[in-house]
């Protein structure tokens, strides 16, 4: 009993992490319906950035915060400088800016501070001997802390993107940017506003698992898969779904992994990647997404 | 453009048109056969490695440009091809050739049945679907190493070269994989040619342009695409054969995300929905980071080059929106003017479409895609009768 | 358009035809066979030459340069390491390294010629490895070749090492596969072997537990390793020392390997050997092992995570891992007072000024001290300052560096010793002090061929 709740709590651990990811690409989506590949290579730097402050001595929640700041300034820039110039039914372009950035980011990281993985102090302790018993299972303070931060975040996000007009402006603007220029809608701020937001979910990410993962130029590397599976399973345009489409995928990957051995540890990403495809052929719009109908 | 340029006026389909063809054939075949007198025998061997490459990028094209299907997984096919060929070469004796022929057979089946989900979805979620195959791939790969060779890679995949004098010499081997590669590039820039100038690959880009549009018209859709990603897929996986005896060693990295994302920029400098595109698009591929490599060399200890890469995949994208090839079409459109053939039963006077050889004109609403000079595809952008 | 297809059939047509009749492209560069002609002086010196060639199994007559011939000048030197891609930085401070030691070494070996290093792109991937060692062998027409790194890039160069009779002196990489001297004897190898560092833990382990222990292995979806598993299912038949749990992490895997140590953890066993990718998963798998309030008896990390930058993130979780030394880290308590990793340090310092300085960096130092020492050991030999000297003397060598931890030899006697490190240094992290106690050496010496190479 012990082991299977060792290895769900595992599981929901990650999948707190890919959901809050997956979070940010909700957040792009709904900005200008674009998959931003190069979304985690972004929130490394951003967490690269946080660490620079708390080696010249801030106090780590000062860093995070600041570096949430720049991830949101980073997302406006890109958005305003990369994506929006393009034009709509840019498909190709966008993508093609992604990659650029998904390449050029990482080697830039790589330049200013090298190739050495970085320590990154913790939140809360997390010693070994910091943890919660949940029936003989351990449930460590960090992980706790974690869940706890996304929850605020998803519920602000989905807060605002349900309850304001801020965020029925974003909708508009997203599915149909004609209207809602005639409605005097500012299409082109609505567009940034979802890259700032996907910019500081990522940002107040990196610092978060940086104690575990360490900083370092890959730290990112498979979570963005993950992220884009959870995304795909919650709906890209529902944070919620996001969140828990994560936490689904974190828990099933693990459990696979554990007990079915033929899977073991080479296959977990298949599992997510299985995940994703399945639900691809059976309901593309994911569990809480909406469905698009589209006019002939 | 109000002073009209003297340019030269090129009929659609005559004599002087194909001519001019067929000298550009024949200065392309020229070139491949007086390359090795040319160049060093390394260089040959980089020119084999961009070839491949290019060989990739026209299976995705044909997909991506004209299928219009966003592919994020074709290192798979690649290295799909690249590992049967490995595995049958070394472990059961099968004869290069042959295992070529099972790589399109198997990828052509592979690819037509990842077809099936992405049938009826559209945009990122197709690209999602590639993406989930792509990486399926080299974590199956590590998975069976017994098979494979897994992470520690496959040795001594080879094809020699044959016994004549041509390829006697001390470089015999490098010369035989230049002509091996670029046979195949050539098989390869044929099919998708012939596919696209067909029926079939005119039912191709009708879904692209407007699916639902061309369903009613009565293409049918599951077996276009389906066929298109088969053959792309076989396409890809042909190269991926080519590649494992031109290099001998395989290992899974080499098929990685990273691979696609370099393919799929290769697939867009070099000019989506185009036929000479992809050839660009796979010497920018390989040469870009020979070039930032060789800059990095100059100072030590620095990856700026890979900053450059990223950078020039961005700058292109903004300056060259149609890629390498809708800039040499502007070129050439400044000296030629393609015309097209009048149909004899119209009493419309033979209006000049000023510059249209040299006109990147932007479909709205979509990928860019030029109208090739010698592409059948009743699709131009002032087109106003015909649907 | 089938007018099209005719024109091409008929230039293919014309194509093949002349192949037949023209001269052929693939004899260039090659510069066809060459005879060992009695250009190395004394006749004496020709017969030793024709003796070395034979007992390391080169053919002379089918290398395109005479090998044999007395080097002049300034002597090019060839290298391929990832400049560009996701491990370059990592593997940047080697080139720094590298590139003092070759100047250092040029002003203070004595040599009569001066080496110069040229170092290609090759994004660590086999493929590039292959054309940037065509282009260094045919285009800058090196004499040698130095400081390739990872197994399958050295496995890339071995052949084409073989066919111009350029020697790979030496290769950087720990994959027993590729230490082939039979099939490829132009190519040397450094660095400690997978095999040696395995044979190094199941030592300390039949010490410490004589009555045997059950035993966890995690190793990496790598060729390293791949190595590590094989070697340790090799060492460990026979014994008393059960592997019961064996899990396995991707390189890439940037989550911490949490699910891993759960299982290894229920499997009761009580030792823990582990290999990783040389990066963050070091830290974050001894951190994970803590986390879960899992105390191995003995826990065994390997010599790749021996980097002390490596360990330190993990903090007071790292009390008492043990791993094997071989590399003299200048982070090191002791490295203050050592004369010679001081003088290594200074001459970086000196030709490299303003790059950071880490334990690769003097590795890649290390890297070229071995060429440079078959250098001057060819050139008092009656081989002479030659390629094939230089090589004979590659593999028939013994020497201290100060790069490496004291009490560690590189040294080799073909053919029936070819692994040229085959000794350990057992230490424990001191997490109060953040630094490595040593232990105790282990030395292998000669032990360990066929089992770190590939068996004749």
């Amino acid at each position: 009993m012990e082991l299977f709740l060792t290895r769900l709590i595992e599981g929901t651990n990650n999948g707190v992490v890919y959901g809050f990811l997956a979070l940010a690409l909700v957040c792009t989506y709904r900005g200008s319906r674009a998959l931003n590949l190069a979304q985690g290579e972004m929130a490394m730097f951003c967490t690269f950035i946080a660490w620079e402050l708390v080696h010249h001595g801030f106090p780590v929640v000062l860093a995070i915060v600041l570096a949430a700041a720049v991830g949101a300034l980073t997302g406006g820039v890109v958005e305003r400088t990369l994506i929006r110039p393009l034009g709509r039914n840019a498909d190709y372009p966008v993508l093609l800016v992604c990659i650029g950035l998904f390449l050029g980011v990482n080697a830039l990281a790589g330049v200013i501070w090298g190739g050495d993985p970085k320590a990154f102090p913790n939140l809360v302790p997390s010693g070994p001997n910091d943890y919660v018993s949940v029936f003989g299972a351990r449930l460590h303070y960090q992980d706790i802390a974690i869940a706890g931060i996304l929850v605020v975040v998803v519920t602000a996000l989905y807060a605002v993107f349900r309850y304001t007009r801020l965020g029925l402006a974003m909708r508009v603007a997203a599915g149909n940017p004609d209207s809602a220029l005639l409605l005097g809608v500012r299409v082109n701020r609505m567009n940034s506003l979802g890259w700032v937001f996907a910019g500081t979910v990522g940002a107040l990410l990196g610092p978060l698992i940086a104690p575990g993962t360490l900083v370092s130029t890959s730290m990112f590397f498979t979570f963005i898969i993950y992220a884009c599976a959870a995304a795909t399973l919650g709906g890209f345009d529902s944070p919620i779904g996001a969140v828990i489409g994560g936490v689904i995928i974190g828990i099933v990957e693990n459990l696979v992994a554990s007990y079915v051995s033929f899977v073991g540890d080479s296959l977990k990403l298949a599992v997510a990647l299985v995940i994703l495809l399945i639900v691809l052929m059976v309901r593309p719009s994911g569990l809480f997404g909406t469905r698009e109908a589209a006019r002939v | 453009m109000s002073t009209p340029r003297r340019r030269i006026t090129v009929v659609e389909d005559s004599m002087l048109h194909r001519g001019l063809r067929l000298v550009r054939a024949a200065a392309v075949v020229g070139l491949v056969y007086a390359l090795p007198y040319l160049v060093e025998p390394f260089r040959l061997s980089q020119i084999t490695g961009a070839c491949t490459y290019a060989i990739v990028i026209v299976g995705l094209n044909l997909l991506s440009g004209f299928g219009g299907q966003v592919s994020l997984g074709h290192a798979a096919f690649f290295g799909l091809g690249a590992y049967t060929t490995g595995i049958l070469t070394t472990k059961h004796g099968v004869s290069a050739p042959v295992s070529f022929i099972v790589d399109i057979v198997l990828a052509f089946v592979v690819g037509a049945l990842v077809a099936l989900p992405a049938l009826r979805l559209k945009g990122i979620y197709v690209a999602l679907v590639t993406l989930a195959v792509g990486l399926i791939f080299p974590a199956l790969v590590t998975k069976f190493a017994s098979l494979t060779g897994g992470a520690a890679g496959l040795f001594g995949v080879e094809y020699g070269a044959p016994n004549t004098a041509y390829f006697g010499g001390f470089n015999g081997d490098t010369l035989w994989h230049y002509w091996l590669v670029m046979i195949g590039l050539g098989l390869s820039c044929l099919v998708v040619r012939n596919l696209v100038r067909s029926r079939f690959g005119r039912g191709v880009v009708a879904l692209r342009d407007n699916e639902a549009a061309a369903i009613v018209m009565g293409v049918r859709r599951t077996s276009v695409r389906a066929v298109t990603f088969g053959t792309s897929a076989a396409i890809g996986s042909l190269a991926g054969g080519l590649f494992a005896v031109t290099n001998g060693i395989l290992t899974p990295t080499a098929f990685s995300l990273l691979l696609t994302l370099y393919l799929l920029a290769g697939m867009i400098i070099g000019g989506t929905g185009t036929f000479w595109g992809p050839i660009f698009g796979g010497f920018i591929v390989y040469y870009v980071p020979v070039w930032a490599g060789d800059l990095s060399s100059v100072d030590s200890g620095s990856n700026l080059a890979g900053v450059f890469l990223g950078a020039i995949i961005i700058v292109i994208t903004f300056v060259l929106r149609s890629g390498v090839l809708g800039l040499l079409r502007a070129a050439t459109g400044l000296v030629f003017v393609l015309q097209p053939r009048i149909p004899t039963h119209t009493t419309r006077a033979p209006a000049e479409h000023a510059g249209e050889a040299g006109d990147v004109a932007r479909r709205p609403g979509g990928p860019t895609s030029t109208p090739a000079d010698d592409l059948d595809v009743p699709v131009r952008p002032d087109a106003s009768s015909r649907i | 358009m089938s007018k099209k297809l005719v024109v091409r059939a008929l230039a293919t047509l014309a194509v093949v035809t002349t192949t037949a009749a023209c001269s052929s492209p693939s004899s260039g560069g090659g510069g066809g066979k060459s005879t060992p002609a009695g250009t190395s002086g004394t006749s004496s010196g020709q017969s030793a030459a024709q003796k070395a060639a034979a007992e390391l199994g080169i053919d002379l007559s089918k290398c395109p340069t005479d090998i044999t011939k007395p080097l002049s000048g300034t002597v090019k030197i060839g290298g391929t390491l990832a400049l560009t891609g996701p491990v370059a930085p990592a593997l940047a401070p080697l080139l720094v390294g590298e590139k003092a030691a070759v100047d250092d070494l040029n002003a203070t070996s004595g040599l009569p010629v001066k080496f110069s290093l040229t170092v290609k792109d090759d994004q660590f991937a086999p493929d590039k490895t292959a054309v940037a060692a065509q282009e260094l062998m045919q285009s800058d027409k090196v004499d040698f070749m130095s400081g390739t790194v990872g197994t399958a890039n050295v496995a890339a160069v071995e052949p084409l090492a073989q066919k111009y009779c350029v020697p790979l002196i030496p290769g950087n990489a720990g994959g027993a596969s590729v230490d082939n001297p039979k099939k490829y004897p132009f190519t040397t190898l450094w660095g400690s072997p997978s095999y040696v560092d395995v044979k190094g833990w199941f030592q300390y382990l039949q010490e410490k537990f004589p009555n045997g222990a059950k035993v966890a292995l995690m190793t990496a979806n790598t060729d390293s390793g791949l190595n590590y598993l094989a070697a340790a299912n090799d060492l460990s038949k026979g014994t008393k020392f059960q592997i019961v749990s064996k899990t396995t992490l991707d390189a890439t895997d940037t989550n911490a390997p949490s699910s891993q140590v759960t299982t290894m953890k229920a499997s009761g066993a009580n030792v823990l050997l582990a290999s990783v990718s040389p990066g963050p998963q070091c830290a974050s798998l001894v951190n994970e092992v803590a986390q879960h309030g899992w105390k191995p008896d003995a826990f065994l990390i390997t010599n790749s995570c021996s980097t002390l930058a490596l360990m330190k993130p993990a903090g007071a979780a790292a009390q008492g891992v043990m791993t094997n030394l071989w590399l003299n880290d200048p982070s090191s308590a002791s490295a203050a007072s050592d004369a010679g990793l001081q003088k290594i340090l200074a001459a970086i310092k000196k030709y490299q000024p303003g790059q950071p300085i880490n334990g690769s960096t003097v590795s890649g130092y290390s890297v070229m001290q071995v060429f440079f020492k078959a250098a001057q050991q060819a050139a008092q030999s009656n081989l002479g300052l030659s390629r094939l000297g230089i090589l004979y003397a590659a593999w028939h060598m013994t020497f201290q560096t100060a790069a490496w931890v004291p009490g560690l030899v590189y040294s080799m006697d073909f053919p029936n010793d070819v692994v040229n490190l085959e000794a350990e240094q057992l230490s424990s992290f001191d997490a109060k002090a953040g630094q490595w106690e040593k232990i105790k050496i282990y030395d292998f010496n000669g032990q360990t061929t066929g089992k770190a190479s590939v068996p004749s």
